[in-house]
């Protein structure tokens, strides 16, 4: 029943990403067309072009970050959505599972949302499809969504301790900071985006596992301590 | 007297250093109807919180059914038998009233889904209407539905009749007491409404700065205290010193009035000592109890 709870807090906010997601197909194909007839990037350039894809698409698993164990705002304001917290608490129910079903719920919604990443850039990119495979494709979806689980476990932790507000404010300015920090990093597991980008299975026909596996443990670190803050929280 | 449901002992929560619970004692017995009071800000809806384990103690223990509610698993245990009705009455604004029952009836084995008909239709609750529509009073009688239903052992409820309408107050009393009459459930209540408390309690607890002050049965408080109405023909030199017993007195004019707790009788004998023109003894209600402990100070 936590899951069905969270789906009904989430869903405008699927939706939502939904529309994001998509939202560069018809931009990009239109205006890119438009502007140069014989649009056809060279790999370099399109390796370029998919990072800063990925770094569009890195905002998806930020904004569906769960609410810890707050209950989750939709974008219309909610007399007493706040106070309901004290009404989740006092169900038989352990913070500890509160927090992963809220958590596993929200991994899942963005990595169902990021399955149009790599359909986008297979439309954005026409070029790029003479060189992928749909096996590659769904590697490419399958390296991005594992990647930018250190991004959604981040949002996870700020959600502990901040309002929806503040949590996202955050989540975008630790995004930038990430970037920053990671590109002073360019070929090493720790470049996230590197992997989601110019290293992704797109262009090297294998998974990043470095860079996955580092993702990875990002994740599990931020869940760890999401967790701590939730069991020790007074509210 | 029955065991007790909830006990705290020398209970203190400190926010920023400052104590909002200050050595709290309290003894709800099993089966009572238990009358929880105070003024604002004198610590009740932090009890609460302490009782449910949304609080830590800073020092003491607060246990329920004898299980220690600032223990994580100890706290699954307690909430699964625990109905609460919380101080501002949210849920989730996005479900109706029966998504709601049916979201709550997943984590209760004991569910009793033969009542569920019988109290929408006593709380006058629409299933289909969505939460965020309800009224403070309607949020506040579905939250107790939700408590009725999942089969609680002891209700803990936070100002439960705030809102509502003088018929619906009656009907959701009138519930209260044949809960605990007819199901043996504890029903632990804070409210500002003294009245209804008397209407319904058999014990209360008055707290004040995160103490208790006074508490025990309700017949033996009522029983215990007196009021002294003692009418001069003159005008008095001073403050008189009375005997133990006296917890507050008020002075106007040629009129002195008494709260008295014990020793009546020596009481009256101190205030004939005076000459006075008059000594009239009364009963008293939970409201005077209430208004003239917390004027002690």
């Amino acid at each position: 029943m936590l899951w069905y709870k969270g789906w009904l807090e989430t869903r405008f906010r699927v939706l939502f990403m939904f529309l994001y997601a998509i939202f560069p197909i018809p931009l990009i194909t239109l205006t890119a067309h438009a502007v140069a007839p014989r649009f056809d990037p060279s790999l370099v350039e399109m390796k370029g072009m998919v990072g800063y894809f990925a770094l569009f698409y890195s905002i998806v698993p930020l904004m569906l970050a769960g609410a810890g164990i707050k209950t989750q705002a939709d974008f219309r304001p909610q007399k007493g959505l706040h106070g309901s917290i004290y009404f989740t608490l006092s169900l038989p129910v352990s913070r500890l599972r509160l927090l992963v079903t809220r958590a596993g719920l929200g991994m899942a919604e963005a990595a169902v949302v990021l399955t149009i990443a790599p359909f986008a850039i297979w439309i954005m990119l026409p070029p790029l499809r003479v060189h992928t495979t749909a096996l590659e494709l769904f590697e490419y979806w399958l390296a991005l969504s594992v990647c930018a689980s250190a991004f959604y476990f981040l949002g996870v932790l700020l959600s502990t301790f901040l309002d929806d507000l503040w949590q996202n404010w955050v989540s975008l300015f630790g995004i930038v900071f990430l970037y920053g920090l990671s590109s002073r990093f360019p070929g090493t597991p720790v470049n996230i985006l590197w992997a989601m980008g110019a290293a992704s299975p797109l262009f090297t026909h294998t998974f990043p596992w470095a860079s996955m596996s580092f993702a990875l443990g990002v994740a599990a670190i931020l869940l760890s301590a999401a967790l701590k803050v939730v069991e020790t929280r007074e509210y | 007297m029955a065991d007790p449901v909830i006990t705290t002992q020398e209970l203190k929560k400190a926010f920023n250093g400052h104590y909002a619970l200050n050595g709290l004692n309290l003894n709800v017995p099993a089966g009572s109807i238990f009358g929880f009071l105070g003024r604002n800000g004198a610590g009740k809806t932090t009890t609460i919180k302490l009782l449910m384990g949304f609080l830590k103690p800073s020092e003491g223990s607060a246990r329920v059914f004898g299980l220690s509610s600032a223990d994580p698993s100890a706290g699954m245990e307690i909430r699964g038998r625990v109905g609460l009705v919380t101080e501002d009455k949210d849920l989730y604004p996005y479900m109706t009233v029966s998504q709601i029952i049916g979201f709550a009836r997943g984590f209760f084995a004991k569910w009793r889904d033969d009542l569920e008909g019988r109290y929408l239709k006593v709380f006058d609750l629409p299933p289909n209407l969505k939460i965020a529509g309800l009224s403070k009073g309607m949020r506040s009688k579905l939250m107790l539905l939700l408590a009725i239903l999942h089969g609680a052992e002891l209700l803990i409820l936070d100002e439960p009749t705030e809102g509502l309408d003088p018929v619906a107050v009656e009907d959701v009393l009138r519930e209260l007491v044949a809960l605990a009459a007819e199901e043996g459930i504890t029903v632990f209540f804070s409210s500002h409404q003294l009245e209804e408390v008397e209407q319904i309690a058999d014990h209360v607890c008055i707290i004040d700065r995160g103490t208790s002050i006074i508490g025990g049965s309700l017949d033996d408080l009522k029983g215990q205290h007196q009021r002294l109405r003692i009418i001069f023909d003159r005008e008095l030199d001073g403050p008189i010193h009375w005997v133990e017993g006296v917890e507050h007195v008020r002075q106007a004019g040629r009129t002195v009035e008494i709260l008295a707790s014990r020793n009546i009788d020596a009481i009256v004998s101190q205030a004939r000592s005076f000459a006075p023109a008059s000594v009239e003894q009364f009963p008293v209600t939970l409201k005077e109890i209430f208004l003239d402990y917390l004027r002690r100070d």
